[in-house]
């Protein structure tokens, strides 16, 4: 025999709180498997310009403008200034030897082994130098090319190394230049609003080939 | 008697030691049973309702930004980012390319493998694994290995291996610009051609240019092509 309704004779039937533990089962497992796949670092990105193919015009051009182009080979930094009424001139900035360094140490305790590198700071140091000079204050692109086998890693430091004006004008060892600071300057926005902003040498990067 | 009904074991052993109204041990143990059947009938709820409030709105949110962001990819042994203090957060939509060390990746699927030697042996896991710890670990015996990331010859154009054009790459690329300056049109946009390179830390500048060079043969003719190139890096330092 069918029960008789619950609906009908005016009146609405109880039906109760619904069970939510079987959603909250399926929720328990979705929330921490979604947190273990969420992105917990910052992505940022690096603009570059299209690459010139057949490199920086050569030094018998007497190009008007000044042009600086980073070269990384597999063992040093180059860096060529072309253009002008001066001479090429060409810096090398060889791999230099550093200590094992833990986040946690501080720089002047450094005491690991030693290992070669690329010499950032003294790129940093030699980049600023130039960007001082009157040839290059209103210069703001710069060339980088590199050996066909130099990984991106190297490329992006290289990059950090002739983009950004650091605190100071230059660092000892590639510890105290990774941990140091932006300089940071005051300036206007498109509203004219005052602003701080870390401070660039050569913004524009141009990637060449070699 | 009646009144020793509704007392609790303890006091109706209190009572008993203290030679009051005389209860015997059936009754304390009649109590006991009385008290748990009490607690079993009781029905305990417990309300969930804000709690679920809470989690959906956390798996919404979850579920949005591990969807919508192309630059959201997990790290693994074949895709490690560079990192760079370049803080310039990505703007316009673009064509991400995912460069790692064993595909290129576009549209989320495969279009060409990289094949990746060391000592002229295949690259394993292990292999990248131990790569992937010399920014910590730099005497490592596998930092100073040379490892070559390169695509084989049959995918470039006219299967030359000098050549800068990766074939599967470049009709894979002219299918989605088609597609994306298509609806650009239909909703009144302008095409802006930026692509983001999501490359590998490990990947050789020559694989990056072939990829660029790609990249920039793609386009319609008087609609626009691929122009504007930016890499995405993971933030550090200052």
């Amino acid at each position: 025999m069918a029960s008789p309704s619950k609906r009908g004779h005016g009146g609405e039937a109880d039906l109760g709180d619904p069970d939510l533990v079987p959603i909250m089962s399926i929720m328990c497992i979705l929330i921490p498997m979604l947190i273990y796949s969420f992105v917990l670092y910052e992505v940022k990105v690096q603009e570059i310009s299209l690459p010139k193919f057949g490199g920086p015009s050569n030094s018998s051009s007497k190009s008007k403008v000044l042009n600086l182009a980073i070269l990384v080979a597999k063992d040093q930094h180059i860096i060529k200034i072309q253009g002008g009424d001066k001479e090429a001139k060409e810096i090398t900035v060889k791999k230099k030897k550093f200590k094992v360094c833990s986040a946690e140490t501080p720089c002047e305790e450094c005491a690991g082994e030693e290992y070669e590198d690329y010499d950032f700071p003294g790129l940093y140091a030699e980049v600023a130098k130039l960007k001082d000079s009157k040839a290059f204050a209103e210069v703001d692109s710069i060339n980088i090319g590199a050996d066909d086998t130099v990984p991106w890693r190297v490329m992006a430091r290289t990059i950090d190394s002739v983009r950004a004006r650091l605190d100071k004008p230059n660092y000892p060892d590639l510890c105290t230049y990774s941990r140091a600071k932006a300089l940071k300057v005051k300036t206007t926005d498109a509203d004219g609003k005052e602003v701080t902003t870390a401070a660039e040498m050569f913004p524009k990067i141009v990637f060449v080939m070699l | 008697m009646a009144e020793n009904k509704d007392l609790s074991p303890e006091q109706a052993a209190g009572q008993q030691a203290a030679g009051g109204v005389g209860v015997t041990e059936a009754q304390t143990e009649d109590a006991q049973d009385r008290r748990k059947s009490r607690l079993y009938d009781e029905k305990v709820t417990l309300t969930i309702t804000s709690l679920m409030d809470i989690m959906t709105i956390l798996l919404f949110f979850l579920i949005i930004s591990s969807t919508t962001d192309p630059l959201n990819v997990v790290q693994t042994a074949a895709m490690q980012f560079a990192t760079s203090t370049a803080d310039v957060s990505p703007k316009d939509d673009s064509i991400p390319i995912l460069i790692s060390r064993r595909h290129i990746v576009l549209d989320s699927k495969p279009v060409v493998a990289v094949s990746c030697t060391v000592d002229k042996a295949e690259c394993t896991d292990q292999d990248f694994e131990r790569l992937n710890q010399c920014e910590t670990k730099p005497l490592d015996e596998m930092c100073k290995k040379e490892f070559r990331f390169e695509i084989d010859k049959q995918d470039k154009e006219k299967s030359d291996p000098n050549s800068l054009v990766i074939e599967p790459l470049r009709k894979e690329l002219d299918r989605l610009v088609k597609q994306q300056i298509a609806e650009d049109e239909a909703l009144g946009r302008k095409f802006k051609g930026v692509v983001t390179l999501i490359a590998d830390r490990e990947i050789p500048f020559r694989l990056l240019m072939e990829v660029i060079y790609t990249a920039g043969k793609v386009g319609v003719k008087g609609k626009g092509g691929l122009s504007q190139f930016r890499f995405a890096i993971m933030k550090t330092g200052n």
